[in-house]
């Protein structure tokens, strides 16, 4: 008489399927895509000396100035679709931040309040905070207002529903930017508008990422009612920071050896702050979902 | 991890509301903070006084100011501007006691003739400045000094001479801007002007 004892096998886990599109790989596939073509395009264009017809080369413009924006459609707005419980609102998001961009923010940066006219003689902190409390807070401010009435505390169900919304408005302005560049400047070759395009997409994704991290977090956690405006604050900071460092590698500066320009640099400098902003605020949302995640199991959560 | 929103379509919290007021209201300060820094830095002015021909002046902080020549005791340009740079200068030059200001608008008309390209008198007036008869004499004229190594093509220049007569010296106070942005630029002047003492 043999007994043998019965296997013992865990139970086969169930497959929880994650009901939302994953916003983070969506940034990061936009992202790269983007920084992969503006800079190929510009090496293209500066360095091997690529001669288009007129006609195809304005072409060529033009989906470079809307880049962000097909990308944008084909891997976030086409993936909402594929998923149980797509976010609603995504369209209304971009098209109104690029219509409040057009009628407002475009306007009253370039012609009202013109910083680039009063900061170009200015010290670097002058600049920096010059560009900050103009150009960045107006920016920012109205992505911000966009996402927070348009989107509203009803669309924001988890954490990444706030980075969805602010990349949504991101790219809305963004787009806008591209296309003013691109019809005020039509000399303007694909090398150039390929810099403007990593520089629009460096500021507006690192200002709207920062931005998300606030929304998420006043509606999510338990923290002060004075993160969000600092949220804004750090945002504005961005974009004041990056403005005239950008402009400082692009532009040619009068040294007594002669004019040098950088544009090289422009191009690693804004694929750098896009990537570190998203690291950043990668590590951030992580941080604070892993604090919840420990504080639900020891039951310190309510 | 899946963290649902606790209250969906649910009246703000007291946090939300708050961090909405504080954000809205932060920007406004922000902007309002821009707004006073760029008054700062646009109306910036630095002093200017000559001695030896009796002016006392204030002009735009980030022009150039010249003084070391001989068609001129003062001159600031706005050198942040491309093309032309708009310009102020004053000039002092000596006259009888039979001289009066029309005689000086004249003589820089012939002058300016024979060194300035398609100079043309638009028109000549009476004025004062403060409480001084002044005449006042626009004209245009082709420039074509842009840069001296780059093909451009000439700038038209609208300008406007203040010329007075003071203790047996004709003041002939200039402004000079492209002619698509002179009234734009006036405004320089008219400040410039209300603070010039002489």
């Amino acid at each position: 008489m043999s007994f043998s004892t019965p296997p013992l096998i865990a139970p086969p886990k169930e497959d929880v399927i994650y009901p939302y599109r994953r916003v983070w790989r969506s940034l990061i596939q936009e992202t790269i895509i983007t920084v992969g073509i503006c800079g190929v395009t510009f090496v293209v264009y500066q360095f091997i000396g690529l001669n288009l017809p007129e006609l195809v080369e304005s072409g060529f413009v033009l989906i470079l100035a809307l880049l962000p924006l097909i990308l944008w459609i084909l891997f976030s707005r086409f993936a909402e679709t594929r998923v149980p419980v797509p976010r609603v609102g995504l369209n209304t998001t971009l098209g109104l931040s690029a219509l409040a961009a057009a009628a407002i923010g475009v306007p009253l940066v370039n012609t009202v309040i013109q910083p680039s006219d009063w900061l170009s003689l200015e010290s670097a902190p002058t600049r920096i905070f010059g560009y900050m409390l103009t150009a960045g807070i107006v920016q920012e401010f109205i992505k911000f207002m966009v996402v927070r009435y348009v989107s509203g505390p009803r669309a924001l169900r988890i954490r990444e529903d706030s980075i969805a919304y602010c990349i949504a408005s991101a790219v809305g302005y963004m787009t806008v930017l591209n296309l003013f560049y691109v019809f005020n400047h039509p000399a303007a070759g694909p090398d150039m508008v390929s810099l403007r395009v990593l520089h629009y997409m460096s500021i507006n994704v690192a200002g709207s990422l920062i931005m998300s991290y606030g929304i998420a977090q006043t509606w999510f956690g338990r923290v002060s009612p004075l993160l969000m405006p600092f949220t804004l604050l750090a945002a504005a900071f961005i974009n004041g920071l990056v403005i005239p460092l950008r402009s400082g590698l692009a532009n040619a500066s009068l040294l007594l050896s002669g004019a040098s320009a950088s544009p090289l640099f422009s191009v690693a400098f804004s694929s750098g702050i896009v990537f570190v902003a998203i690291g950043l605020v990668l590590f951030f949302y992580r941080v604070v979902e892993e604090q919840e995640r420990i504080s639900r199991e020891s039951g310190s959560l309510t | 991890m899946i963290l649902n929103n606790p209250s969906p379509g649910r009246p703000l919290t007291q946090t939300q509301r708050w961090s909405t007021l504080f954000t809205i209201i932060l920007a406004l300060v922000m902007l309002g903070i821009g707004l006073n820094m760029r008054a700062q830095i646009t109306g910036a002015v630095a002093a200017y006084e000559d001695t030896r021909i009796g002016i006392r002046l204030n002009y735009p902080e980030g022009w150039l100011l010249d003084t070391n020549s001989s068609d001129y005791v003062f001159r600031i340009r706005d050198m942040t501007r491309a093309g032309f740079k708009t310009t102020i200068q004053i000039s002092v030059r000596p006259v009888s006691s039979a001289t009066t200001e029309r005689n000086v608008a004249d003589q820089l008309a012939r002058s300016r003739v024979l060194t300035l390209q398609d100079y043309r008198v638009l028109n000549i007036g009476m004025g004062t400045l403060g409480e001084i008869p002044v005449e006042i004499v626009r004209y245009t004229y082709n420039d074509q000094s842009t840069s001296p190594f780059l093909q451009s093509f000439s700038t038209v220049v609208e300008g406007l001479d203040i010329l007075t007569i003071q203790r047996g010296q004709a003041i002939i106070i200039s402004f000079r801007a492209e002619a698509d942005s002179f009234d734009d630029e006036y405004p320089i002047f008219e400040t410039f002007l209300n603070d010039l003492e002489f």
